[in-house]
């Protein structure tokens, strides 16, 4: 056998091999997650810009947040934000005076952004999200009520078109 | 014009409300929900009147028909908790509410019903005192004949006992509604029970029965007979005294160390007054002892039979152990008297109900100077009753041989007779 002959065998039982280990790697997988939360929190944000739901278990540092809505990490101190989780896993975050409902996804130690969605021209005024399956129904007194997914905005009419 | 005004307000506050209602979030029902279940919670806590269970049986019921329609949301948000289980934990704990309130009215009629009892209790031997002061002033008058004396006596001692009776039944009354661990109480109860106690005068009572009695021995002559039941009396009083010394601190140390108002206010004067019932109990028993041995020795004094003196029930067991000894030795004369007069008449028949008190001599004591005594009994056998016996023994004998003898014959006429044939 050459060298280069040698070579190449050794290339394609490496190929063979890495075939054969990445489905065994990522082969088990579990459906029918439902993450969604029935309830909003309401969380009042510490002196450290964190917030800590304590049903979840679940903490995290909303400064950037405030930084992207009012242009100030601390714009939300003392302040109440509003989280609630999808059917699909994602957070939805908004609050007084946001323009935003910013839907976060997690990761490794973080929530990263996944889309902002624009619910209010001026800002909300008093946001409260609900779980409705599989939208989150966000509310703003008598003036928004919009149902949103994660990427996408829909109009109580639009789902009624739809027959939802 | 105003009419039409005021229905579109109304109307369009109706719309307002209802798209209100309509807009309300999930988490607003929650929390409406929790507060209203919490609010209810603490009123069943604090509901004692049936007005109030009643009502609060219907805001239940209204709790549990509003949200009914959220039973999801209730069930999600307050996992593992649903609307049903904590309805229902609602309605136990409202027929907690009610068993125990039932509890607290009916011991609030018991209360009352055994407040009235005390007035009443009170007012009796209020009574009682007026007429020991009369009985005692009548007996010091000294101008009234011996029956009299003796029938104001036991009047006396009836009264004291009646009033001894009716300050147990008092302190009773006051005891009954804490229980019999007093230990348990709470403090807002100890701190009642105290203030029931110095409302009543109970210790000054009770320091009164003991200064009674001291009193009635001092002013009255006591017969041999009286000793039994007032040496019963004593004992019986010591006895509860003893039971509700223990019962009186520790609703005094309740008192002590309870509210700053009660500090030092009854804690003192409390333990004083218990202090003075033991006092007066020393000095009741020490006057009923010197009384008591007095009157015994006078027995044997007053019938000229010296026995060693004695003051205890010790020193009269060896003081009669000692002169049956000496009988036995010397053949004393007088040991007739000392059985028959003083030993059978008086003390066998009159004294021996007071002796036969363990606080005196005790039963088995006195039964072994009775059979030490007997046996001077024996010793002094009268041989006359013997030469009596003997009497009539031959009396009868006598009478019987001369009513059965037969009648001598008639042989010796019968040949006088006969002569004048011959």
């Amino acid at each position: 056998m050459t060298r280069n002959e040698s070579r190449q065998t050794g290339f394609v039982a490496l190929i063979v091999s890495v075939a054969l280990l990445l489905p065994a790697c990522s082969s088990l997988i579990l459906e029918q997650v439902d993450y969604a939360w029935p309830v909003e929190s309401v969380l009042t944000v510490q002196e450290n810009n964190t917030v800590f739901e304590g049903r979840h278990a679940l903490t995290f540092n909303v400064a950037p947040l405030a930084e992207q809505e009012f242009h100030n990490p601390n714009a939300l101190k003392g302040k109440e934000i509003r989280l609630l989780r999808n059917s699909e896993g994602y957070y939805f975050i908004t609050a007084a005076q946001f323009k935003h409902v910013y839907v976060m996804s997690p990761q490794a130690g973080q929530l990263a952004l996944h889309n902002r969605l624009e619910v209010s021209q001026q800002g909300l005024r008093k946001p409260a999200l609900n779980q409705r399956s599989p939208y989150v129904e966000v509310l703003d007194g008598t003036s928004v009520r919009l149902f949103l997914t994660g990427d996408d905005i829909l109009e109580p009419q639009e789902l009624r078109a739809e027959g939802r | 014009m105003n009419f039409q005004r005021l229905l579109s307000t109304a109307l369009a506050l109706l719309v307002f409300i209802g798209f209100s209602l309509a807009q309300e979030s999930d988490y607003e029902i929650k929390e409406r929900f929790r507060q209203t279940y919490e609010t209810l919670k603490r009123d069943i806590d604090s509901a004692r009147t049936r007005d109030q269970m009643a009502m609060l049986s219907s805001r239940i019921g209204a709790l549990e028909q509003e949200f009914a329609e959220h039973s999801k949301l209730i069930a999600g948000a307050f996992h593992p908790k649903t609307l049903e289980s904590m309805i229902d934990e609602l309605r136990d704990q409202y027929t907690l509410a009610q068993y125990k309130n039932t509890t607290i009215q009916e011991q609030s009629d018991k209360i009352a019903a055994l407040e009235n009892q005390i007035a009443i209790l009170n007012t009796q031997i209020e009574g009682l005192n007026a007429e020991r002061e009369m009985l005692i002033a009548q007996l010091k008058s000294a101008q009234t004949s011996l029956a009299k004396q003796r029938e104001l006596v036991k009047r006396l001692r009836d009264n004291l006992n009646a009033k001894d009776r009716l300050v147990a039944a008092l302190v009773d009354s006051i005891f009954l509604p804490f229980g019999k661990n007093l230990h348990q109480l709470s403090e807002v109860q100890k701190e009642a029970l105290a203030q029931r106690l110095e409302k009543a005068n109970i210790l000054a009572r009770i320091a009164d029965i003991a200064q009674d009695n001291i009193t009635f021995l001092g002013s009255t002559k006591l017969e041999a007979k009286d000793y039994a039941v007032l040496v019963n009396q004593y004992e019986q009083f010591k006895n509860r005294w003893s039971g509700l010394k223990e019962k009186l601190s520790a609703a005094v140390a309740a008192s002590a160390s309870g509210t700053p108002r009660a500090k030092g206010k009854q804690a003192v004067p409390q333990t004083n007054e218990a202090e003075q019932v033991d006092a007066a109990l020393v000095e009741w028993r020490s006057k009923l002892d010197a009384s008591f041995w007095a009157g015994l020795m006078n027995e044997f004094s007053s019938r000229n039979v010296a026995v060693q003196p004695f003051n205890d029930g010790k020193s009269f067991a060896a003081s009669i152990r000692s002169y049956v000894e000496s009988a036995k030795q010397n053949s004393d004369d007088n040991t007739k008297i000392f059985v028959d007069e003083i030993w059978i008449q008086r003390i066998d028949k009159d004294w021996r109900g007071a002796l036969e008190s363990e606080s005196m001599l005790g039963k088995l004591e006195y039964a072994s100077l009775d059979r030490l005594v007997s046996q001077l009994h024996k010793e002094r056998f009268n041989w006359q009753i013997v030469f009596w016996i003997a009497n009539v023994i031959a009396v009868i004998l006598v009478g019987w041989w001369f009513l059965t003898r037969k009648p001598k014959p008639a042989q010796n006429q019968e040949p006088a007779t006969a002569k004048p044939n011959a």
